[in-house]
């Protein structure tokens, strides 16, 4: 048998293969180490999928969440709540779900926080003190590293090359 | 013989009032270059006194004539048993809770251009007078107060070994008087004998890159030229300071600008980037002040305070020792 595509890993996941696709699909995976690695990795998505979705459903206002049981409710000949959780993971619905919580995940963060990088309070305070060591009595070597203080993760800063330059009249500081 | 006597008594007067007496600059030049020469072992209390808080540490010193120097902290709690090991322009600091040692390199620290330039500067705006002696741990000292030629106010005291020169306590001032920092050995002892393993970088904890401080250039066209955008400069300055060193540094990416200013003894940074990249103050609880038509930011490290603000597409921040009301002055006069 060759490896598994990732159609068939998501559909024995789901318990969606018929019977005997199954059972081939089992037997193959306890012997085959890159379609057993690859099931796991569909299984952590998976579960991440399913505790983002849990989060976010605790995040419904309870009125929300009242009237879709009580809609839910209404509804006759209804599935179980095994075949209703299934259904999301059918690959129709999981790969859009999936790109728009990838998406989310990648955005929100940036939205929140900005999308540019941010300097550290610590480095300018360091900086300072760093320059500090060519002023007379200056107190470079007393003081205590604003990075030890804060214990900020130190930010990455490289010195960049400062050619002389002929004094020109648009030149003045 | 007695006249004789009295002679003899009269001549020596004389040769001894006629004994060349090192003058208040040539005390402090040989104060500034003391620890190049000095070895010696002991204790150090600070204390840096701000507008809202104070800090104080007292650590254990290993100095090794003429750049080995190791600090090794007794208090505050929170930095007990840090290590900050200097190798000449490498700073080694040991952060043992988080099990880190941060690296720095600084070639500002061994600059004796700019070390000679900065004197000729401090003895431009600031007089030296002598004080009656004292002792500190142990030893005879000679004490300076350096006096500001333009306000006539004190703004340092400097307790100098007798026979060594080194500084073994120092003092600033605020404008008003009020004490900011003090520096003061509690115990001293010179020798010759300090181990180098002493030196020795420490092994077992997680390296981090810290900053690589440039040496920095008196040619601030250069610097300006450098970063690449419009940068500003502030229209108001406290008397006697003079831009002193620039240099340009990319942090986190960020072209970024630091001009320094200085009278000699006090200083200021002004640091500006053009890049969207505002200040991140997460690690400290900024306060806010009005400039002249919009708002700061601004937190206290002891009593050097930091004042970051934004306009026309400029990110500023201010750093310095001089009070708060100065430095929001001068960062009033930094119009794009």
């Amino acid at each position: 048998m060759n490896h598994l595509t990732e159609d068939q890993l998501t559909d024995y996941l789901h318990h969606a293969l018929a019977p005997e696709d199954d059972a081939a699909v089992y037997a193959h995976v306890q012997s085959c180490a890159a379609c057993a690695a690859a099931l796991r990795e569909e299984i952590a998505l998976s579960e991440a999928l399913r505790r983002h979705a849990a989060a976010e459903e605790r995040e419904l206002p309870q009125g929300v969440v009242a009237t879709v049981w009580s809609r839910v409710a209404e509804m006759s000949a209804r599935p179980s709540l095994a075949d209703r959780l299934r259904d999301w993971f059918r690959p129709a619905v999981l790969v859009p779900v999936a790109a728009v919580v990838a998406l989310a995940l990648f955005f929100v963060p940036q939205l929140l926080h900005g999308t540019s990088p941010r300097i550290d309070a610590a480095y300018y305070l360091d900086d300072h003190a760093a320059v500090n060591g060519t002023i007379p009595f200056g107190d470079s070597s007393e003081t205590i590293p604003a990075t030890l203080t804060t214990n900020s993760v130190p930010v990455s800063a490289s010195a960049v090359a400062v050619d002389p330059v002929t004094l020109t009249a648009d030149a003045n500081p | 013989m007695q006249i004789r006597s009295a002679v003899a008594a009269l001549a020596a007067f004389a040769l001894l009032g006629a004994a060349p007496s090192p003058d208040p600059t040539t005390l402090l030049r040989l104060a500034i270059g003391a620890p190049r020469s000095v070895s010696f072992v002991g204790e150090v209390q600070t204390l840096e006194i701000g507008e809202s808080q104070t800090q104080a540490s007292v650590y254990r010193i290993e100095h090794r004539a003429p750049d080995l120097n190791r600090r090794w902290y007794l208090a505050p709690q929170s930095l007990y048993g840090d290590v900050i090991l200097t190798r000449g322009e490498h700073r080694y600091s040991v952060d043992v809770e988080h099990g880190r040692m941060i690296v720095d390199e600084n070639d500002a620290v061994d600059d004796q251009v700019a070390l000679d330039d900065n004197f000729g500067l401090l003895t431009t705006n600031y007089r030296a007078e002598r004080a009656p002696g004292e002792n500190v741990a142990g030893q005879a000292c000679n004490v300076l107060v350096l006096v500001n030629k333009h306000t006539g106010q004190s703004v340092m005291r400097i307790w100098m070994d007798a026979k060594t020169h080194l500084v073994l306590q120092k003092e600033r001032y605020a404008a008003n008087g009020a004490l900011t920092s003090q520096t003061r050995f509690s115990q001293l002892r010179y020798t010759t004998s300090i181990p180098s393993q002493v030196f020795d970088v420490p092994k077992g904890y997680a390296r981090v890159a810290g900053s690589r401080h440039a040496q920095p250039t008196s040619d601030l066209s250069a610097a300006v030229k450098t970063a690449g955008f419009a940068a500003q400069t502030p229209r108001y300055l406290p008397e006697g300071f003079l831009p002193v060193t620039g240099d340009v540094t990319d942090v986190n990416g960020v072209r970024t600008l630091h001009l320094l200013y200085s009278d000699g003894i006090r200083t200021i940074s002004l640091f500006q980037n053009a890049k969207d990249a505002a200040i991140d103050l997460s690690h400290y609880t900024p306060k806010t002040v009005d400039l002249e038509n919009h708002t700061a930011q601004y937190v206290e490290q002891g009593p050097t305070t930091l004042l970051a603000w934004s306009e026309h597409g400029l990110h500023f921040a201010l750093v310095g020792e001089l009070s708060r009301t100065e430095l929001i002055k001068i960062a009033a006069s930094v119009v794009p």
